[in-house]
């Protein structure tokens, strides 16, 4: 038993995935009742993008009205994030998160609100390039599991919370590698659970399955961002219940915390 | 004269300095310089969480002006790159 032990990617992702399964019930639904929303306007975002191909830049005052309804869809989509992250934080302090977690602070809330502006702003402004996309994601959940820590309103206090927590780059980037590669496996599981699921219903008699074989088909590109956001939604917890480990640990270490808590689990073993 | 008086808070140590708001005696642990002035523990806080309080309509507006602004502008950038990505293809 080492005093002030350092913390790699596997003990993260433990403790993120031990997190999620203890505050599952009911922040996970909170979490996911708040996402869904968005998710569906974003895919209905750049389905009507998709479709409408080169006249897309004709059509900005139609695609203006969806972006208007994905940036209102974005409040409470921020706010399940902050009770999930709460639940998770309260949870990895020992405590039961109750009806404690949905207790979000103005002050922290509006931070977070404010740092979600900027990261959506951010993840718009670079799309084309998609490699930026990641490390948007990345921000959006350091900014998700900081934001508890924002004391007063302003326009730095909140952005020096989200730095301030994102020194240890190379774990932060084994846990996006792991997080895409999460996101990758979803992606296939849910497309062959769909797929098995038409197949099955083949066999149901009086059932048409071609029908659905063309809704779920891999030319559909409705269904391809339907799965992808049925994916992001399976993911999000685990990034964020990480994020929010990775951020009480490093927390611990520069208070003295973990030191404290060795000393109690020491003193529970030399009395055993 | 401070070397005559003894601290408020701990009675068996000398004076150092005196708080500039309150004027009570402080040894000196328990005198805080701040600005090259001391003060005591209560008054400094006092003093900070005045300051604080002064700063927070300021704080509040340009955070709610830049979250308005910012989504706004997330608007416009998603329209734009939404017409760019659509253009690639």
């Amino acid at each position: 038993m080492k005093p002030h032990r350092t913390f790699g990617l596997m003990d993260v992702l433990d403790e993120g995935v031990e997190a999620v399964a203890a505050v599952a019930s009911p922040f996970l639904g909170v979490l996911w009742l708040t996402a869904v929303p968005l998710r569906l306007a974003q895919v209905h975002f750049l389905f009507q993008v998709v479709q409408l191909g080169s006249e897309a830049a004709r059509h900005g005052r139609y695609l203006g009205e969806l972006a208007l309804l994905q940036a209102v869809l974005l409040l409470p989509w921020a706010f399940g994030r902050a009770v999930f992250v709460r639940a998770c934080r309260l949870g990895l302090q020992g405590q039961h998160p109750g009806w404690a977690a949905l207790r979000v602070g103005a002050v922290p809330f509006a931070g977070f609100l404010y740092t979600t502006a900027l990261i959506e702003a951010l993840t718009w402004a670079t799309a084309w390039t998609v490699v930026s996309l990641p490390v948007v994601v990345l921000m959006g959940a350091l900014a998700a599991s900081t934001h508890a820590f924002i004391a007063r309103p302003g326009l730095l206090e909140p952005l020096r919370q989200l730095f301030r927590h994102g020194r240890q780059a190379l774990l932060l980037v084994g846990l996006l590698a792991v997080m895409v590669w999460a996101l990758l496996v979803a992606v296939v599981n849910l497309h062959v659970l769909f797929q098995a699921g038409v197949w099955l219903a083949g066999a149901v008699p009086g059932t048409d399955p071609g029908r659905w074989r063309a809704l779920v088909g891999a030319s559909n590109p409705r269904y391809w961002l339907l799965v992808l956001a049925g994916a992001v939604l399976a993911v999000e917890p685990y990034l964020l219940a990480a994020t929010t480990v990775y951020v009480h640990k490093v927390r611990s270490r520069s208070s003295g915390e973990d030191l404290r808590l060795w000393f109690a689990r020491l003193r529970r073993s030399v009395a055993a | 004269m401070l070397q005559r008086s003894w601290c408020a808070s701990h009675p068996d140590r000398p004076g150092h300095a005196a708080c500039v708001v309150c004027r009570t005696v402080l040894c000196q642990e328990c005198a805080t310089a701040y600005d090259g002035i001391f003060y005591c523990a209560r008054c400094l806080a006092e003093r900070r969480r005045g300051a604080r309080r002064r700063m927070a309509p300021v704080g509040w507006t340009l955070m709610v002006a830049a979250t308005v602004g910012l989504f706004f502008a997330s608007m416009r950038l998603a329209v734009w790159s939404g017409a760019l990505l659509a253009g690639l293809r």
